[in-house]
């Protein structure tokens, strides 16, 4: 175990793009004191080990190292202090300021840098009091020498091209939310290649060379879960092509969600693809989104992204400079039951906002589950409260909300469980 | 809007967003008083700092329980209301269903590499 300050985490964090970008995000969550556990038994790294380097002829180390961030100042005699006689002013310190972690594991890229693993950071939240965040997040814990430490966010990592490209590490880090909400099995990066290439292709599972859209489909289905693919390429032109993007990020990222964006780099006239996972977005009161944020395998996590209209196309803030980087599909793996389309559920709200007075409104779409849909209703004041809330609701509904700088006006409840569009209630909205 | 009648307006409570040259303001009490002398009637300016801005539109806060507000909900529920059910909306719902979920066998074997 060692203690020390943030400003010499890089001999240990390495100097690979994503770990650059790390330090950086570290410092921005005001990060001061680093915590080393030398010999940490990741699992994912372990299932990996166990498909892959084990049968190297080179020699693999089986423990990573995990570094753990606070953003409260102690030195190695204080956090002693805390191990031997339990001091609980230190402890509370320590539990308080945790920012998260970073996994590194005992492998090294082309270039001799370390390989980034299993990383889980609080959200940079840059939010003001006009501004607000919604991030895909669940709740991750760590216990460190026997302090429980508890942190939200979704995981990310940086591919480890030998068991996986940027498409298995966006299906990993979609999996995490997928088992809270649905209880989905997680699984390494060897695993989710694996299980993807049982479908037969032109090239080989291991070492990768990256999964097609087909495979992460197939991945997605083998779950249980099913796809929701949303082609936005076709739709540019389109009187929906700026709205759109926006659109399917507030419905889906609401509900939870993670959404897979396939996304297509330009460089020097050479197209590449790329998948990387929407994880959060910033938008005013209004509803009005102002910047995505990212986990890309690439870069790091929250990566945040910016767009002159309608996120179509996207403007890194850090790194990657490629000309372009056009979205050209979103795919969203959703529980089955969830059977009324985005697209079909999506034309009955842009009939609705388009009306004369519905203009006065602000309006938004989004996917809700009934337990948490009916807290919100417990917590305003509505009419017909009781025979709303007792009313029997199917588990998941589409809401086509108006409101006014975030106060809730009106509802439009639809079934989210039926094949068409089928409005349930309409809830109104009213002061105190 | 006189600029009297609109420096009169600038810090009651009634006020929700000011939009300035296509950005919206909704924090009024941060922006400085206008400086009148150099006001073009009718066009409404705010000084922010050292910054200048064209006065766009001016949203009031509305009172939901306001006799006003509910006729506007009941007119706006009653224009929403048969939009669902308008075999129109279901069809063009069809068709847009089919648009944004199709899958060709190009975008089915392409392969994410990077």
């Amino acid at each position: 175990m060692k203690v020390y300050s943030l400003d010499r985490v890089q001999k240990d964090l390495g100097h690979s793009r994503q770990a650059q970008y790390l330090f950086n995000y570290v410092r921005d969550l005001k990060a001061k004191t680093v915590i080393l556990e030398e010999q940490y038994f990741d699992k994912d790294y372990v299932v990996d080990y166990s498909k892959f380097y084990a049968r190297s002829f080179t020699t693999h180390e089986r423990f990573t190292k995990r570094l753990h961030f606070f953003s409260h100042s102690f030195s190695q005699k204080e956090f002693r202090e805390v191990l031997e006689n339990n001091n609980m002013q230190l402890s509370h310190i320590v539990r308080e300021s945790y920012l998260g972690f970073v996994v590194v594991k005992p492998l090294v890229d082309a270039r001799g840098n370390p390989l980034i693993g299993r990383t889980i950071l609080k959200p940079y939240s840059p939010c003001t009091e006009q501004d607000s965040c919604n991030f895909v997040e669940g709740e991750y814990s760590a216990s460190l020498y026997g302090i429980p430490l508890h942190v939200k966010s979704l995981p990310f990592q940086v591919q480890d091209i030998a068991v996986g490209a940027c498409s298995t590490v966006a299906l990993w880090v979609s999996l995490h939310p997928l088992y809270d909400l649905f209880g989905v099995p997680m699984q390494s990066p060897a695993e989710i290649t694996e299980r993807s290439a049982s479908f037969p292709i032109e090239y080989r599972s291991f070492p990768s060379s990256g999964l097609t859209r087909e495979q992460m489909i197939v991945y997605i289905r083998s779950t249980g879960l099913d796809i929701e693919s949303i082609d936005i390429e076709s739709k540019i032109e389109s009187e929906i092509g700026e709205c759109i993007v926006p659109d399917v990020i507030r419905a889906y990222i609401k509900a939870g969600l993670p959404i897979i964006a396939t996304v297509e780099l330009e460089k020097m006239k050479n197209t590449y693809c790329h998948a990387v996972v929407i994880s959060g977005y910033r938008c005013d009161q209004t509803g009005v989104i102002k910047e995505l944020y990212v986990h890309d395998d690439q870069i790091g996590p929250y990566n945040p992204v910016v767009s002159d209209e309608g996120f179509i196309e996207w403007k890194n803030r850090c790194v990657l400079k490629y000309d372009r980087k056009i979205v050209e599909k979103l795919l969203v793996p959703v529980y089955p039951k969830i059977r009324l389309t985005f697209g079909r559920i999506y034309e009955v709200y842009l009939r609705e906002r388009k009306g004369s007075l519905s203009k006065e409104f602000s309006t938004e779409l989004y996917l809700t589950q009934v337990g948490a849909y009916k807290e919100f209703l417990r917590n305003h004041f509505i009419q017909d409260k009781v025979k709303i809330l007792t009313t029997s609701l199917p588990r998941f509904l589409w809401i086509i909300w108006f409101h006014l700088n975030g106060t809730p006006v009106i509802d439009d409840v639809y079934d989210g469980t039926s094949v068409f569009p089928k409005r349930l209630l309409t809830v109104r909205f009213h002061d105190k | 809007m006189e600029v009297s009648d609109f420096i009169n307006h600038l810090f009651v409570d009634e006020i929700q967003t000011i939009e300035i040259n296509s950005q919206n303001v909704t924090r009024v009490t941060k922006l400085r008083q206008i400086d009148k002398d150099n006001l073009t009637v009718p066009k409404v300016y705010i000084c922010n700092n050292d910054n200048l801005y064209e006065v766009i539109h001016i949203k009031k806060k509305i009172d939901m329980n306001s006799p006003e507000f509910r006729k506007m909900v009941d007119e706006l529920l009653e224009e929403i209301k048969g939009i669902p059910e308008d075999p129109e909306t279901l069809e063009a719902a069809e068709k847009l269903h089919r648009e944004l979920s199709y899958l060709s066998p190009e975008d089915l074997h392409k392969p994410f590499t990077i």
